[in-house]
Parts: C-alpha cells; sequence; structure tokens
C-alpha cells in the first residue's frame, strides 16, 4: 500500500520534474540535501541494517580521521552483501560488508575513503544536481536518497550495487575525487598503487560476476578508464607507487567477522568461489579457526553435492581438534551418516550432543542417531 | 475519432477494475488441487496462483501461512544452492535456512530448532527460524520434504510480536491435515 502511494508520488514527480526539471534542479539547496542525507542515514539506523561492532567502527573511523586531517566525518558499516559504498553530503560514508570484505589492505580502503571523502568535501551531490539540470531527476534523486521509498531499504541498499563505488557522479567529479582522493592517501602514508588495486578488484568482480556496469549518466568513464586515469595521475613507476604504507595483516584481522559473516552469506546465496576465498582470509590469519575450516568444508562438500566429498572430510575433521569445534563434530556425524559408516557416525554425533546439549540441532541429531542404532 | 476516445476510455477503466479487485476469497470450503489437498482454517482468506496457495487472517504482512510446490531442478529464490531428490531431511534443511539468509531485506536469521518429521507420512525436515525484517521481529517454521521431482513446503511466518504464537497450533492442524494427491 505504502509502495503504491510513493509510487504514484514518484511518477508525479518525475513529470513534475520533466516539465520543470531545470528550475527544480537548481532551486535544490544544500541544506536540503544534507536533511535528506540526514533523514536516510536515520532510517537506515531504524532498519537495523548498521552493523554495530565497536572496535570495526573505530578503526575505519580512525583511518578516516588520518585520511581526513579533521574527525568531522563518519564512517558507517552497513550490513549488505552488496559491493558498495554510499557518500552522503551530511558527511557520513556508508560502505557495505560486501565491499569490505573484498578490499585486500588498509591502503585500499584508504583510497577508497579519500575518494568518497572528496565526494563530499567538494560539494559534489549539489554540484551533481546542477551539474545535470538537463538530466532526468530520477538519476539526480539517487544521489540523494529517494530510492529509500522503493521497496525495502535493504533492496534499495543492494540496488545501489556498485554504483556509488564507482560511478555514482559525473565524469568531471570523479576525476576530481580520484585526483585528490589519491593525494590525501598519499599524504597519509599509504602506498599509491594500491589505489589502482583496488579498481582492479572491482574491475575482477564485474567480469567474475557479469555485472553490467552501471551508470548514471552515459558521460561517466567506465572501470579501466578510471584504472588509466589512475597511471595519468601516478605514473607507471609501480616501484615508486608500491612505497608506503599497505597494511594487509592488520586490515585481516581487524574485518575477520566481517569475512566471516560475509562468507557465511556467501554460501547461503551459492557463491561459493568467493565465499572460499573470505574463509581462506580468515585462515591466513587465524589458522586455527574451526569455525573457517568447517565453511571450508561445507564449501567442499556444497560443491559435489550429492556426492560425498573427501576434501570436506580433511576440512572437518582438521577443525574437530580447534577450539570452538561444535560444527565440525555434527558435520563429521552427518558425513559418516551420509556415507553409511554408522558407528563412526554415532560416535561423533553422541559427542556432538553430550558436548552441546543445547543446539537447535539436537532433534535432528537424536534422529539419525536412532537411525544408527537400528 | 470520439468512437476511439470511448473505446479507450471503457479499456482503461476496466483494466482499473481489474487491478482493484483483489485475488483474495474467505476460506469455508475444503481446498482441493491436483496436486495436494488441506483444509483451510475458517475465517482465514486464501488466494491462490498455480501451486501456490497464500493464507492469511490479518493481513500476510502480519502472518502467512504459505504452500508451495516446485520441482527440485527449478532455482529457488535468493540462492544458487541445489535441491535433488536424495537429499537427507538435514540438507534439505540447510538448503531451505540458506534461502532465508541470503534473502536480501533479512537480518539477525537465527535457527531455533532443526527437526526430523512426517508430513503425510513422508520424511519432512522443520525449521524453526527466527529474523528480523526491517528491525521487526518474525518467527517462521518451514515444513519441506521431497516427493520424487517435487520439493513441497508449508511456511508459517508471522510477527514474533503476539501474531506468531496466536495462530501457531492453527498451522500445525493444517500441516497434519495436509495431504498429496
Amino acid at each position: 500500500m505504502h509502495n503504491s502511494i510513493f509510487h504514484s508520488f514518484f511518477i508525479l514527480l518525475c513529470c513534475y520534474a520533466l516539465l520543470k526539471g531545470d528550475d527544480m534542479a537548481e532551486t535544490v539547496h544544500r541544506e536540503s540535501i544534507i536533511a535528506q542525507s540526514s533523514e536516510f542515514e536515520n532510517e537506515l539506523e531504524k532498519s537495523g541494517l548498521i552493523l554495530k561492532n565497536e572496535s570495526l567502527n573505530a578503526y575505519l573511523n580512525g583511518v578516516l580521521n588520518k585520511i581526513a586531517e579533521s574527525n568531522q566525518f563518519t564512517v558507517k558499516v552497513i550490513q549488505s552483501p552488496a559491493i558498495n559504498a554510499l557518500t552522503m553530503a551530511n558527511g557520513t560514508i556508508f560502505i557495505c560488508t560486501g565491499l569490505l570484505a573484498r578490499i585486500g589492505n588498509e591502503a585500499q580502503l584508504a583510497a577508497l575513503l579519500g575518494h568518497e571523502l572528496v565526494h563530499i568535501i567538494r560539494d559534489h551531490s549539489v554540484q551533481n544536481l546542477v551539474n545535470t539540470k538537463k538530466l532526468a531527476l530520477s538519476s539526480a534523486n539517487k544521489q540523494i536518497g529517494f530510492e529509500i521509498f522503493f521497496g525495502s531499504l535493504a533492496t534499495s541498499v543492494v540496488n545501489y550495487n556498485l554504483q556509488s563505488a564507482i560511478s555514482g557522479y559525473s565524469r568531471d567529479l570523479e576525476r576530481e575525487a580520484d585526483s585528490l582522493g589519491l593525494k590525501k592517501m598519499r599524504k597519509a602514508g599509504y602506498a599509491r598503487i594500491e589505489f589502482r588495486n583496488l579498481f582492479l578488484i572491482l574491475k575482477k568482480t564485474i567480469e567474475l560476476e557479469n555485472i553490467k556496469q552501471p551508470y548514471f549518466f552515459s558521460t561517466h568513464p567506465a572501470i579501466t578508464e578510471r584504472i588509466n586515469n589512475y597511471y595519468h595521475l601516478a605514473g607507471k613507476n609501480t616501484i615508486q607507487s608500491a612505497r608506503g604504507l599497505v597494511n594487509s595483516e592488520s586490515y585481516s584481522k581487524i574485518i575477520q567477522s566481517i569475512l566471516q559473516s560475509d562468507g557465511n552469506r556467501l554460501i547461503a546465496s551459492g557463491q561459493l568461489d568467493y565465499a572460499e576465498a573470505n574463509f581462506s582470509r580468515i585462515l591466513d590469519s587465524d589458522s586455527g579457526n574451526a569455525l573457517a575450516c568447517v565453511q571450508l568444508g561445507n564449501i567442499a562438500r556444497l560443491r559435489s553435492a550429492p556426492e560425498v566429498n573427501k576434501d570436506a572430510f580433511k576440512w572437518y575433521y582438521r577443525a574437530k581438534d580447534y577450539e570452538n569445534s561444535e560444527d565440525a563434530l555434527r558435520e563429521l556425524g552427518f558425513y559418516y551418516f551420509k556415507s553409511g559408516n554408522t558407528d563412526s557416525a554415532t560416535y561423533y554425533l553422541k559427542a556432538y550432543q553430550t558436548q552441546y546439549p543445547l543446539s537447535p540441532y539436537k532433534p535432528v541429531v537424536e534422529d539419525y542417531l536412532k537411525k544408527c542404532l537400528r | 475519432m470520439p468512437q476511439v476516445n470511448r473505446i479507450t476510455i471503457l479499456l482503461l477503466l476496466s483494466l482499473l477494475f481489474a487491478g482493484c479487485s483483489s485475488s483474495w476469497k474467505m476460506t469455508g470450503a475444503k481446498y482441493k488441487k491436483p496436486s495436494y489437498y488441506f483444509e483451510p482454517p475458517p475465517r482465514w482468506m486464501i488466494s491462490r496462483d498455480g501451486p501456490t496457495a497464500l493464507l492469511s487472517k490479518h493481513g500476510p504482512s502480519l502472518e502467512k501461512i504459505l504452500i508451495l510446490r516446485q520441482r527440485t531442478t527449478d532455482t529457488l529464490n535468493h540462492t544458487k544452492l541445489k535441491l535433488y531428490p536424495e537429499m537427507l531431511p538435514h540438507e534439505l534443511g540447510e538448503v531451505l535456512l540458506s534461502r532465508v539468509i541470503a534473502a536480501p531485506q533479512v537480518t539477525d536469521v537465527l535457527l531455533l530448532k532443526e527437526e526430523v518429521t512426517n508430513v503425510d507420512y513422508r520424511q519432512a525436515v522443520k525449521l524453526t527460524v527466527s529474523y528480523r525484517i526491517n528491525a521487526i521481529e518474525f518467527n517462521e517454521i518451514i515444513y519441506a520434504f521431497i516427493d520424487r521431482v517435487f520439493l513441497y513446503e508449508l511456511r508459517y511466518c508471522a510477527v514474533k510480536r503476539y501474531y506468531y504464537e496466536e495462530n501457531l497450533n492453527t498451522f500445525e492442524t493444517l500441516v497434519k491435515g495436509f495431504k498429496l494427491r
């Protein structure tokens, strides 16, 4: 019902904009855009999609403050698998967990934040509206949060997929953000080459997932052009550009919970290659992580389903001796049950039942144990 | 020309009225479909779309019962994980839970209970999950089983506060009376 009202409202707004587009775009005030940004931010907060992780937020805001040389801006994390970042005119940058999980190190994070920061500092939201007065208002509305009126918040966030991270503004504004963002990143001591590497990661994602590059404006530079722009700005001396902070390990450690939750969601959606990359990264920084081992086992199992997979068994077996091995014991029991080895299935399912009596899987485990004993 | 205008207006009006008419019908008779049979709870509204039946008492955003049938080879919503006929109950439960986790508007998914049970004398899995949509807490029960090449699901989803408990027995009664033809 609400959707229909908003749709009708939006259609009327579009019709009005087509007739009065020029006037409207010019009369949108900076204050109005900031107010709408704050409203959008409040809605996101209410939706429960904003991640409450104090140590991660402190880390992200620390990097942002370092780049901005000020603490008047904020970065927040949205729980969404989208590879996306949104910049609000009120000084808040939102990064989706999906993008954080793809970023390889702190320098790449700094590159992204530096780029997004320039959009705020240089008032690109306002400039965008004025510069695009001859384009459809619907495109401009996406910059200031009108998307919120369509479907759920999560859907609108997902629909932003890749947009503002790589193509949120016009060609000139994006070039300016790249150029000044790169300078800010360098000034903060980060290796400039990671700016290019961030775009290479996004490019690979676009190619692997066969995503049609989304543009708000037909004049927008494609991602390859952005990479070429980097060489124009930073030069082709990659050795020189690689000098500076990268901080891969500290970044991987701090985003471990993100890699895990994003990985769980990727497995659930069946994107097993990306999930595998997430859990392998967790194991790189924490080789005794039982959950990562179990999830790598699950990935192997799901890939070969319905056949029993020996690689899956190896991962479960490795995880059973680590801390928090609950899932490993259960999966070993299920593995043997499926293989028809009832003795081993009984052993692991009983161990699971004894150690984790309050598990939600208790009734299934009891049922399988009964079947093993028959 | 005026004739054309009149026809256009009539067409537009008929489209408008068609759009306003509801597909919801009040229950009261036994619901028969070629593939399955169940007895809808009295005074619930029912909407049918092919092999899918949607029932609700106060409105689907507050509580709903969904009865679904699809081929195991068909793609599931929100996940690329596959179904296959000889799946064990916990494997079927895993795929169906994955579909809930991967739904874009759903957060804080928690599996409360997974059981092996029977629906119409067929081995089935029963999942009880909780999650949030736009910060509102929901509980959902999913009964699911595979019969030959078809996945059957009987789902009850309701706002956790008040509505979930109120209609739980109604749903369980419906599941007990569910039969394949």
